[in-house]
This record gives C-alpha cells, sequence and structure tokens, in this order.
C-alpha cells in the first residue's frame, strides 16, 4: 500500500519538474484554435485501456478475533467518457469496467460467512469535473486533473469456499457503492479532434458499500436477486492508470 | 455434441448438394464469350488488374429539421414497441405485464445482469442503433445523440415491462455502442469499398443498416472509355 501511495506522488512530483510553465496560457490552446476546428467548446466521446490495483476489505462477523478481511487483486478492463469541454474546464461522465481475479477474501452475508476465491467485476460511473491546466510537458502534453463522486456495482464470483460454507458458485455477492474519485493525466495537444488525441491518466478512487444483493446468475440470460439489504461493510480503494483516445 | 454435428450436417447437406449441382450446371457457360460479355460487368483496373467497386460506399452527413429527427426517433421508438413483445414474450405470460411496468416506471437500479448483456448485446443492439441513424446522413455527434435518445426511451417506457431501467444500461447503450458502431462503421466501409465479393457481403453484414433504401452514402461509379478521344472518365451518380 505504501509502496503504491509512494509510486503515485513520485508521478505527481516527476511530471511537476518536468513541466513548463506557459507564460500565455491561450498559448497552450492556440493550436487548435488558430487550426480552426478547437477541441475547446466541444463534445468529445472517448475510450480506453484501464488497469487497476484494487485493495479491497470487507467486515467480518464481530464474534470473530479478526474483524476485517482485506484482498489485493489486480484489474483490467476498459474506460469510456462522454464529454463538453470549453477553453480550460471540461463536464462529463466517466465508467470503467475491470475484470480481475479473487484471491481468498471472506464475506458476511447475513449471519454466515462465505470465504473464497474466484473473480470480480466493477462497474463505476462518475460524474466528473475536469481542468486542463495552463501547464504543459514538452510542449505537448497538456496537464489536467479531474474529480468527482463515483457510483459502482462490485460483483464477486465465489468459485472455490475455502471455509466449506454452502455458498454455490453460480450465486453472485453484489455491492453497491458510494465513493469519490480523482484523477491526474496529460493529453495530447492536437490541431484537430479528428486527429484522436492520445491521453494518458492515474486515478484513485474510493468506494463504501452501502446495499448488498445475493443473487442467482444459474440462467445467465434471467439473474435474479435472492436477497438485498442495507450494507456499509464492505469497502475498497482502487489506483487506476488508464490510457485511450478521443475518438470524436 | 456428437449428435449437434449429425443434425447441423444433415440440415446442411441438401444445401451443400444443391450449391453443388447449381455450380455444375451453370460452370459449362463459362465460356470465353460469356467473359467478353461480363466484361462490361466487372470493372478491373486495366493496368493492375484489381477489380474496382461498381458502388462507392460512404456517409453523406447533412443537416436534419427537428421534426425530421422527430419522424426518425418515433419509427424508432414505434418499432421498439413491436418488437420487444416479440423477443420478451413473458410480457405476455405473467413475469411481466401492466403491474410490473406500473411497478418499475421512475425506478433507476443497477442491474445484476451478466457482461455478456451488459457489455456484449446492449453495446451491440446500440452500435447498430448508431449505424441506423449514420446511414440516415447523421454525423457522428447527432448519430450519438439519436441513439442516447432512442435507448434512454427503450430502457425508461418499454424496457419497464420486465425489469427497472438500469443505470448500466442507459451509459453502456448509447456510448459502448457508439464505440463499437465507429469500429464498425470503419471496417464496413473498408470492406464495402474493397471491391471484393465476399468484403462486400461482410460488409453489409457488419453494418445492414446500408442495405436499406434510407442508407445516403451509396455512389454508382461508371466508368467511361472514349474510343475515338481515346480518353478515360469515371461518372458518379448519388440517388437518395
Amino acid at each position: 500500500m505504501k509502496a503504491y501511495l509512494f509510486i503515485f506522488f513520485l508521478l505527481i512530483h516527476v511530471s511537476a519538474l518536468a513541466a513548463e510553465k506557459d507564460t500565455d496560457q491561450v498559448r497552450i490552446h492556440s493550436q487548435n484554435v488558430l487550426a480552426g476546428n478547437p477541441l475547446e467548446d466541444n463534445f468529445n466521446l472517448k475510450t480506453g485501456l484501464s488497469l487497476s490495483r484494487l485493495f479491497q476489505t470487507s467486515a467480518l462477523l464481530p464474534t470473530q478475533n479478526k474483524h476485517e478481511s482485506h484482498s489485493e487483486n489486480t484489474g483490467f478492463g476498459f474506460n469510456t467518457s462522454v464529454g463538453y469541454k470549453w477553453s480550460s474546464w471540461e463536464v462529463l461522465f466517466s465508467s470503467d469496467a475491470l475484470f480481475g481475479k479473487l484471491n481468498d477474501l471472506t464475506f458476511k452475508v447475513e449471519n454466515q460467512e462465505v470465504r473464497g476465491d474466484g473473480s470480480f467485476r466493477v462497474f463505476t460511473l462518475s460524474p466528473l469535473v475536469r481542468y486542463y491546466s495552463p501547464y504543459s510537458i514538452w510542449n505537448r502534453w497538456n496537464i489536467y486533473t479531474s474529480a468527482g463522486p463515483t457510483w459502482s456495482l462490485h460483483t464477486f464470483i465465489i468459485q472455490n469456499n475455502l471455509n466449506n460454507s454452502d455458498f454455490d458458485h453460480k450465486k453472485r455477492i453484489s455491492f453497491e457503492n458510494r465513493g469519490g474519485s480523482l484523477n491526474i493525466g496529460v493529453e495530447e495537444i492536437v490541431p484537430y479532434k479528428e486527429t484522436h488525441p492520445a491521453f494518458f491518466e492515474v486515478g484513485y478512487s474510493y468506494m463504501r458499500s452501502h446495499r448488498i444483493f445475493i443473487v442467482d446468475a444459474s440462467d445467465f440470460k434471467d439473474v435474479k436477486t435472492i436477497k438485498k439489504g442495507a450494507s456499509k461493510d464492505f469497502s475498497g480503494h482502487y489506483f487506476i492508470f488508464r490510457l485511450g483516445i478521443t475518438l470524436f | 455434441m456428437t449428435k449437434f454435428v449429425l443434425k447441423l450436417m444433415t440440415k446442411l447437406l441438401p444445401i451443400a448438394l444443391f450449391l453443388g449441382i447449381f455450380s455444375w450446371s451453370s460452370s459449362y457457360a463459362v465460356t470465353s464469350e460469356f467473359k467478353e460479355a461480363f466484361k462490361d460487368q466487372v470493372y478491373a483496373d486495366p493496368e493492375t488488374h484489381k477489380r474496382l467497386p461498381l458502388y462507392q460506399y460512404g456517409y453523406n452527413d447533412r443537416e436534419h429539421s427537428f421534426a425530421e429527427n422527430v419522424r426518425t426517433i418515433g419509427v424508432v421508438y414505434g418499432l421498439t414497441w413491436f418488437f420487444y413483445p416479440i423477443v420478451q414474450p413473458k410480457v405476455f405470460h405473467g413475469a411481466g405485464g401492466v403491474k410490473e411496468y406500473q411497478h418499475n416506471f421512475g425506478k433507476l437500479v443497477f442491474d445484476q445482469d451478466e457482461p455478456f448483456w451488459n457489455d456484449f448485446v446492449h453495446p451491440l443492439s446500440g452500435s447498430q442503433l448508431y449505424l441506423l441513424y449514420r446511414a440516415n446522413g447523421y454525423d457522428r455527434l447527432s448519430a450519438f445523440e439519436m441513439t442516447f435518445v432512442s435507448s434512454a426511451l427503450f430502457e425508461l417506457t418499454v424496457e419497464i415491462f420486465t425489469e427497472p431501467a438500469s443505470v448500466q444500461d442507459l451509459y453502456q447503450t448509447p456510448v459502448l455502442g457508439t464505440v463499437l458502431g465507429y469500429g464498425i462503421e470503419n471496417a464496413s466501409m473498408y470492406l464495402l469499398n474493397s471491391g471484393n465479393t465476399i468484403g462486400k457481403i461482410i460488409g453489409h453484414a457488419l453494418n445492414p443498416a446500408t442495405l436499406f433504401p434510407f442508407y445516403e452514402g451509396r455512389t454508382f461509379i461508371i466508368p467511361k472509355y472514349n474510343e475515338e478521344d481515346k480518353g478515360a472518365m469515371i461518372r458518379m451518380e448519388m440517388s437518395y
């Protein structure tokens, strides 16, 4: 955990050192504006790939000596966003879909514990506000930052019960979470949006469950919710690296 | 598995036999005279001997009036009302219906569907909607907006016969659908303009909206060679 935080701050530090302050903010954007088809004042749709490291924590039954169960996992997936950009600000809806393997995590499902290995998938949706700074790296990559609240659905598929519970592998444990995210990245400065400017971004997200669902996925065409209820037993946070392009 | 393969073979055998007999019966007719006559139907570059496409496929973006937008959305929306009960017969059999509709109306939830539906089927249907609007002369942004409106109308007022509207579907259908549609659009245009028959078949299969009469991007190319002037020209015809 400390190592990831260190890498995260190191990246920011290196970016700050490499960044050249442009005395004239307009200069960064002028290449686009003068080209007659500016990226500013424009709608955009972006897509790309994501790589993340997730730290997941689940509360255990109060009778246990141990209060929490932890698991660290890597997730892969894709990201999309739709936004509207003014000169330095952008309002956007951003989404990540992540998939990965789960290592030994215990869940509190009503009054029993389910411990297992398997896989997980996450769908997040975030309305974000993004600020394009007047700084660029090598006069080509515009530095930006974005932040906003996050809603997510975190689904766990337990394939191996490690405490021999009778939890069927066709069942899913799903948490509806709320949280927030903070991102920093660079976007290529290009004259035309049609040249598909690339972006690279690192982000941090925190989430905490507010509802739990136990669903039966025996019939993949018609997944049924068996139980649902309020739950604050699951929390997680993740660092994510995104890369992608503006599609149009 | 073996049974399935045998069953498939028995179904495919008559078709294979028919095609075999058909190709054998017509093969004798492919004489040099026939080839000479056919020369006018298939255009080839005289230097490279590569086949030239008969049509140039593309997209002609144009402005649409508000009334036209409403009419187009209305037709697509009407079609969803017609087709949804057919693909979801449970609407008529108790599991869905008017009571379910009233119960789900105005609800917005995270659905628990498998990734096959949320990350494949819904984006695939979104991509075909996007391509439908592209074929109708909408530029990329307008096609995305129309896809968003169409899928939101379906999600909020039609699909609630069987389940509440979901956040994933509202977002993934138009957004991932447009991303997928963008890729299909480029791939299909490349294949359709290759001049290759198989390329054209796959291109139309990927992008079926190019087969409809409302598709506005097909241009007829007529190469002309003038014997007297020893000059060549290409005439292009567009019909809308």
